[in-house]
């Protein structure tokens, strides 16, 4: 089963001190994508229903669900760059 | 040690079989057991759950960087998956862009199909890159 990531935890260390430490909740932002997602459905719909001859319609309904499976997928992802000054971490949890 | 060395090794100090009959139950029993349970099973390989990158500086390198990324599996097969929604005249664009940057694909060609079975193939393979001033690892995990 997908599960999408909770936080993205972003970790700035300078000369051995830490600079930035931003925690994101970032399932807020997917809620807030599922209810523009769900506000703009009919004018989705719509569109699609136009543009269905030209063969987009097709393309139009199925860009949503695989982006939602594209930001379902972050989960796991973590870059790490090290050097003797400074260290940046991102990653998804 | 198995049940069944420890019992050749038992009737060879008891003297029931000789030296060579030990040795030949030995080698019988040694290629048997080199096949993994799984194969033995005939189960699948599992997929790998997640490509690695990991950059190291070298000797000679200057900049003393370190890279390492994880990047989940899952996300290349969306990140596919979406690619393959890109109308045909945009994906054509794009190619001409990254020819332009010396990087020939045909986007059209990748399909999630193809990336499972590459997949499969790519649980053993590591790319091992030494420059000198980078040392560059590629693998699965």
């Amino acid at each position: 089963m997908m599960r999408p990531p909770l936080v993205m935890k972003l970790h700035i260390i300078e000369n051995g001190k830490t600079k930035i430490r931003f925690w994101f909740p970032v399932f807020i932002v997917w809620l807030l994508l599922l209810v523009l997602a769900i506000l703009f459905m009919p004018l989705i719909l719509v569109t699609a229903l136009i543009l269905w001859p030209q063969s987009l319609g097709k393309r139009i309904l199925l860009i949503g669900p695989a982006f939602f499976e594209l930001i379902g997928s972050i989960r796991g992802l973590n870059i790490l760059i090290q050097s003797p000054e400074s260290q940046v971490c991102l990653y998804f949890r | 040690m198995s049940e069944d060395r420890r019992r050749i090794l038992d009737m060879l100090a008891q003297g029931k079989i000789t030296v060579e009959e030990a040795d030949k139950l030995l080698a019988a029993i040694s290629d048997s057991e080199g096949v993994p349970e799984s194969q033995k099973a005939g189960e699948k390989k599992a997929f790998p759950k997640y490509l690695r990158v990991v950059v190291e500086p070298g000797p000679e390198s200057v900049k003393k960087e370190k890279v390492n990324i994880r990047v989940p599996f899952q996300l290349l097969r969306a990140g596919i998956k979406l690619a393959s929604l890109i109308p045909g005249d945009a994906q054509a664009r794009i190619e001409t862009h990254l020819k332009e940057k010396g990087i020939e694909m045909d986007l059209s060609n990748i399909k999630s199909d193809n990336l499972e079975e590459l997949l499969i193939h790519l649980n053993d393979l590591t790319v091992d890159v030494d420059s000198g001033e980078e040392k560059v690892r590629i693998f699965c995990e």
